[in-house]
């Protein structure tokens, strides 16, 4: 059975990027959810047994972190991982997404072979080719 | 934190964001008053994003239209004649949402500034001299597929 991956950006041009680069990064035959907010991801997160979250922060109806928190306070959803990829990139937001559960952290704009490594080093995923 | 500062950060985040997700290289034109409309011709793609907190302000962006269509094409990874209508706007308003997060972590690394949603519009240039009237800085770069401006006002900063 493939990851089942969701991507939360109100971006639909950066979900479709981070699709590609999740693809090149070995993830080719995963099954891939979107929503664009954090509002949608829940309705998603309802009825989709979700392997991994890649959640932007700054979104309408409810933001990345609040998402965040509401995943990491579900009993049902709570083990799920969540990384961050976001424009925001201070030292005070990083230690917020940490201290809510973030698994990863990653800021826009990113190479591919970041994306790569953060799935490597988080998850303990490994693809080759 | 001076204007002049202010827009070197500006230039900075723009070339990574444009080079690092866009594979554009601009470059700053000098004397960027000498330009009534950047975007050559109009309509252009216009883009704000607001933001508050240590820093508050807002930053303005446009895009010449031949420059957003190359920009949506690179960043999808497609052909400029395969995409999207509706990608190429919500393209602009996202590379103006990741110019403005880079701008703001060079400007303040440690605190966090909240910004606001994108917005955007199609502008026509009714005024040669709109975009450049009002308060602000400008910044106006070259890259070989077109032209992008930019007018950042930070509230305190001279």
């Amino acid at each position: 059975m493939p990851h089942q991956l969701l991507i939360v950006d109100d971006s639909r041009a950066m979900r479709a990027v981070i699709r590609k680069v999740l693809e090149m990064a070995g993830l080719a035959e995963a099954g891939y959810h979107e929503a664009g907010s954090g509002r949608e991801a829940l309705k998603v997160l309802a009825g989709t047994k979700i392997d991994l979250v890649l959640t932007d922060i700054n979104m309408p109806e409810m933001t990345g972190l609040e998402l965040l928190a509401e995943i990491k306070r579900t009993q049902r959803l709570k083990a799920i991982p969540v990384v961050i990829i976001s424009t925001e990139g201070s030292a005070e937001r990083k230690i917020e997404a940490v201290k809510l559960g973030a698994s990863g952290y990653l800021q826009k704009p990113f190479q591919p072979e970041a994306v790569r490594k953060l799935l490597e080093k988080t998850l303990g995923w490994r693809h080759d080719g | 934190m001076t204007a002049s500062r202010a827009i070197d950060f500006l230039d900075q985040a723009t070339r990574e964001v444009l080079e690092t997700m866009f594979f554009v290289f601009p470059d700053p034109i000098p004397g960027p008053d000498q330009l009534t409309c950047p975007a050559g011709e109009a309509p252009a793609l216009c883009c704000l994003i607001e933001f508050k907190g240590p820093t508050a302000g807002r930053l303005e962006a446009y895009y010449n239209q031949a420059l957003s269509r190359t920009l949506a094409a690179n960043f999808l990874g497609q052909s400029e004649e395969e995409v999207p209508e509706a990608l190429i706007l919500d393209t602009a308003k996202e590379l103006t949402n990741m110019i403005c997060g880079r701008f703001l972590a060079l400007l303040e690394p440690k605190r966090t500034i909240l910004m606001g949603l994108p917005r955007s519009e199609i502008c026509q240039a009714k005024d040669p001299g709109c975009l450049f009237g009002g308060e602000g800085e400008t910044l106006v770069m070259q890259a070989e597929e077109g032209l992008v401006a930019f007018r950042l006002v930070l509230e305190g900063v001279a």
